[in-house]
């Protein structure tokens, strides 16, 4: 083979450690990244016809990497922009959105309703950094308004509906996101509000919890002695009503038929 | 598919188109015009109540002689299949059932009592029930048989409840299927690749008259007939011969052994310490997974759910206890009392289908039920090769009907209260093998492949056929 698995075990550990941190949408993307340059059969050295496996010496591979690594960086550096495009008919006028802490991709889709002239107001939870998410709705013209975590069984119900980020979306179609995700998840569910998730395909993981203590301890605590709360939570997928993400418009059954797809 | 019963072949007689040589018998006889479809089956429908008629009547004089008391309407199986192989007769009989239970009839109690006609629940009457009385090869003749035997030696063994268990009845086929393979001898003027699916049918019939078919063993027997066209016609027999054997060794090697070995890896990989794991009844595969854990040095204990009439649990719990796992055993009575103790629940299944839903051992879906109802993940392992493509949201369509006499047997004492149930108009038997159990159930099912969820299945068939 063109690069043995030993060595793309090396690359995901490097990638992994100058991260710094080893949250799940680091962890999935660096395997993603290291799957797409390396397991390109079939496909084509990067000026000639000759397949790429069988290209001699290393330069013309190196130069193939280099150029599958390139494309995958502008899919990921594209993929928000495709959400957004997505997920911004689902924000009608009048609507009231929910959204947890903060999220980059839900507010590229907040703005881009905001720009097709769409009237709607955000309600973002405080969490830990709610008051920056706001700030940047407010930047950008949204209406937003803070709310207690305490508070959210309060204003439920004149919540049109939920939509939050991810951190990482695992096999089952279960969404791992800050703390403060899963309460929402499950009062939203008790009421029959819309739950959504805006993830980019690249934070889909290889993992199947079956309850919150199956995560992995480094996606929970950053501190190694585990003192404190966990970053992250785990919402099971049946709180979930769909997925937006650079694939399309999923429900959680098909991050399972995605996942096979990308990894078997 | 509904097992054919003699209702359907006659109506499937009467949609043929009926040539003048059928109708040739009367123009002979009386030179009458050649009649129409329409004409013959108004004479046969005019037949047909006319015997209703005079059935009716007999009916009521009994009714108005004997004491009369609404009794139910006696089962399918015994009416005579002449009355019903005629014509359209589902349009008129359908009409006539739920009519005649509304009326208060006697039903007459049966002087020999047909041990497969009466005391069948209408409900389930698509599905075969064997009499366990006669043997099984009673069909086949010494001399000249079709079935090799060990086929024959199979199907009994079957039929009797020797081999059990989805993973040891395929295997028991492959055997018998390289078996017969290695004494075949294709004739000179035939090609192994065509005349060896012919040659194998009248076993593989044979041994779905002795017991129904498990999923597993359909889904071998698709792959090898699959195997044998696909032989290529340069090879000599000798060398064919020796590829369907490697085929069939495979098959076992990669889907069974070797999957259940990375199955158990990944569900051991899910045990953890102080676990509490309940299984149910006896599965090969689950047992595997527990006695690997215990040498991994984990510590859990189980609790094994058993449920009559076969009582495998048993066999289960000496295996677990053996290996020196801490057992604790339960009837499937008192499965909500302990399910609050469980942490994981670990299923057998014997097929997963495509709508999600998993085919196991019935009792299966009761857990199933009651471990979400505590909120406790219910992991279900199943090898690749028991997806089936077949969809059902109940457990009625496809099932298996097991002896109903084995429900006779109580612990305490073999002679029951119901002992004359066949002879008793009011009571039924009726002893299911398998039952369905909805994908919202099951938190996981682990295959050789990966960890999916349970709405998954659809894509493992998808891939599987592109391997193919």
């Amino acid at each position: 083979a063109v690069v043995s698995t030993q060595s793309t075990g090396e690359l995901s550990r490097q990638l992994k450690a100058t991260a710094g941190t080893s949250t799940t949408s680091v962890v999935s993307g660096c395997d993603l990244f290291v799957r797409f340059i390396t397991l390109s059969r079939g496909q084509k050295g990067p000026s000639s016809d000759v397949d790429i496996l069988e290209c001699k010496g290393f330069d013309p591979v190196r130069k193939f990497l280099v150029e599958r690594g390139n494309l995958f960086m502008n899919r990921l550096k594209d993929s928000r922009r495709k959400i957004a495009q997505l997920a911004y008919p689902f924000i009608t006028d009048g609507v009231t959105v929910l959204t947890v802490n903060i999220s980059r991709v839900v507010l590229e889709i907040l703005t881009k309703a905001h720009e097709k002239s769409k009237k709607f107001n955000v309600l973002v939870t405080q969490s830990e950094e709610g008051p920056y998410m706001v700030n940047q709705l407010n930047g950008r013209g949204i209406q937003a308004t803070q709310i207690l975590d305490a508070s959210i069984g309060f204003v439920m119900e004149r919540v049109s509906f939920v939509l939050v980020g991810a951190v990482g979306v695992v096999e089952n179609g279960g969404l791992i996101n800050k703390l403060g995700t899963y309460p929402v998840a499950v009062m939203a569910r008790s009421l029959n509000k819309p739950f959504y998730v805006a993830v980019e395909s690249f934070k889909f993981y290889r993992n199947y919890p079956l309850s919150q203590l199956d995560l992995p301890n480094d996606d929970k605590y950053q501190d190694p002695q585990q003192k404190g709360h966990p970053e992250v939570d785990f919402t099971p997928p049946k709180y979930i009503n769909k997925l937006f993400s650079d694939l399309g418009v999923l429900t959680p059954s098909a991050v399972s038929d995605e996942l096979i797809k990308l990894y078997i | 598919k509904a097992v054919v019963s003699t209702q359907s072949t006659g109506n499937l007689r009467m949609t043929e188109p009926i040539s003048t040589e059928q109708v040739g018998v009367s123009l002979k006889e009386g030179e009458q015009p050649p009649k129409t479809k329409a004409q013959l089956k108004a004479e046969r429908r005019a037949i047909q109540e006319a015997q209703r008629a005079a059935k009716q009547k007999l009916k009521e004089q009994q009714a108005q002689g004997g004491g009369a008391g609404k009794q139910k309407q006696p089962p399918t199986g015994a009416k005579p299949a002449a009355t019903k192989s005629a014509a359209i007769a589902t349009k008129p009989s359908a009409k006539g059932k739920p009519a005649d239970v509304s009326k208060p009839t006697t039903k007459q109690p049966d002087k020999q009592p047909d041990s497969c006609g009466s005391g069948r629940v209408e409900i389930l009457s698509h599905l075969k029930l064997y009499d366990r009385n006669i043997p099984p090869t009673q069909a086949l003749s010494y001399t000249s048989s079709k079935i090799h035997p060990a086929f024959v030696k199979l199907g009994v063994q079957m039929a009797r409840d020797i081999i059990v268990g989805s993973n040891a009845r395929c295997a028991a086929l492959i055997c018998a299927v390289k078996t017969f393979i290695e004494d075949y001898n294709c004739p000179k003027t035939k090609e192994i690749r065509s005349h060896l699916n012919i040659a194998l049918k009248p076993c593989f019939s044979y041994l779905a008259q002795c017991r129904m078919m498990s999923v597993s063993m359909e889904n071998f027997i698709k792959h090898i007939k699959l195997q044998i066209t696909k032989t290529s016609p340069d090879l000599s027999d000798n060398e064919a011969k020796e590829e369907l054997l490697f085929e069939c060794e495979n098959f076992f090697k990669e889907n069974i052994y070797l999957a259940g070995k990375s199955i158990s890896e990944k569900a051991v990989a899910r045990i953890v310490n102080g676990d509490m794991i309940l299984i149910y009844k006896k599965s090969q595969l689950i047992l595997h997974i527990l006695l690997e854990a215990k040498r991994q040095r984990k510590q859990f204990k189980v609790m094994v759910v058993d449920s009559r009439p076969d009582l495998t649990g048993v066999a289960s719990c000496e295996r677990l206890t053996a290996a020196g796992i801490p057992c604790s055993y339960v009837y499937i009575n008192s499965c909500t009392y302990i399910m609050k103790k469980v942490t994981k629940v670990l299923l057998a299944s014997d097929a997963l289908l495509a709508n999600g839903y998993v085919l196991g051992p019935v009792g299966t879906a009761m857990i199933g039920l009651i471990a979400s109802n505590y909120n406790t993940p219910v992991i279900v392992c199943c090898e690749t090769y028991k997806f089936s493509e077949r969809v059902q949201t109940d457990s009625i369509l496809y099932n298996e009907l097991a002896d109903p006499d084995s429900m006779l047997k109580t612990l305490n004492a073999d002679d029951s209260l119901v002992a004359g149930w066949r002879e008793s108009p009011n009571t039924r038997l009726v002893n299911l093998v398998y039952d369905t159990t909805p994908p919202a159930l099951v938190s996981i099912v682990i295959t050789e492949i990966a960890e999916l969820p349970c709405t998954s299945a659809p894509v493992v068939l998808r891939r599987g056929a592109v391997k193919l």
